[in-house]
């Protein structure tokens, strides 16, 4: 298989993959900022714990 | 088993969380299946070159938009109806994927736009229902975003969902009712694709991966919303001075 011809897509080359590309950034991206408020989330409830622990 | 039992959000909380690395494990072994069958199985097309590859997650692409409306507006419609609580986290939790997508499938239908129309957007009838769809979506968003109490939010962001479900059938039916440049649905309910059938699997693999991607990401989303809007109870309980501690269930 020719992996030079693969990449330019028939001269496509951006279309195809820039479609692909920002369909990464979009599905990653979305994933990325699901993971990132888990985070904060488990942050905040521990915070949240402490502060009730004081009272 | 008593379906019931997950109508709660206590409840439904750690059921989500054992079924979401299911969904998201299937998810990402049909997008490597579905990429391998369109690029490296299903052939370079005749009139189009390869630049057609785009299809297959254009096409998903904007189903998921539309079909993630449809859904979000059920759910919105079931939580305000029945003042079911679940149902309109549900509705809340869908807003922001069927979004992607339908931002996705304008970009992705731009991309393909340009070599094969000659341009990037026209002011078509299935571009601009689909435009309309995207705005939809942003305004029930940025309309829950802007209020506070949950239940007024919830009941607001019904009547926008419910309203704008009209434009779907409108995308759906827009190739047929007006003349436009796009091409016409390439699979029907009744009657036979004209599509190859490599082209098709492809097509369709990489459909049943963004159905289960959604899923998962959508679960993942509605368990925040259940933990963020319990905290939130607890903070306004335990301020009103009433001895409500900690949600009674875990991660």
């Amino acid at each position: 298989m020719d992996w030079s011809e693969f990449f330019s897509m028939g001269g496509y080359a951006f279309y195809v993959w820039g479609s692909y590309l920002v369909t990464l950034i979009l599905m990653g991206g979305e994933v990325v900022v699901l993971l990132r408020r888990r985070k904060l989330l488990r942050h905040q409830k521990r915070s949240g714990l402490e502060t009730r622990g004081k009272q | 088993m008593n379906w019931y039992k997950y109508a709660s959000p206590q409840n439904f909380y750690p059921f989500a969380g054992k079924m979401i690395p299911w969904f998201a494990i299937s998810a990402a072994i049909l997008f490597v299946l579905g990429l391998y069958q369109g690029f490296f199985v299903a052939p370079t097309d005749s009139q189009q070159g390869d630049a057609y590859r785009i299809i297959f997650i254009h096409v998903p692409a904007a189903w998921m938009g539309m079909l993630l409306y449809v859904l979000m507006a059920i759910y919105a419609a079931i939580g305000w109806a029945f003042n079911a609580r679940l149902s309109s986290m549900m509705a809340s939790a869908i807003s922001i994927t069927g979004a992607m997508f339908t931002f996705l499938s304008l970009v992705t239908g731009s991309l393909w736009g340009k070599p094969t129309w000659g341009t990037y957007w026209v002011w078509d009838a299935r571009l601009t229902s689909t435009l309309i769809l995207l705005f939809l979506y942003i305004g029930f968003i940025s309309l829950q975003a802007s209020i506070d109490d949950h239940r007024r939010a919830d009941r607001a962001g019904a009547v926008l969902a419910i309203v704008g479900v009209i434009n779907v059938p409108i995308i759906y039916f827009s190739v047929q009712w007006w003349n436009t440049l796009h091409q016409g649905a390439t699979i029907r309910l009744m009657g036979k694709p004209t599509m190859a059938p490599p082209m098709l699997r492809a097509m369709l693999i990489m459909l049943a991966a963004c159905w289960l991607y959604s899923i998962a990401v959508v679960l993942i989303r509605l368990r925040y919303i259940i933990l963020e809007r319990e905290q939130n109870a607890a903070r306004a309980a335990e301020a009103a001075g009433s001895p409500v501690g900690q949600p009674r269930w875990g991660t």
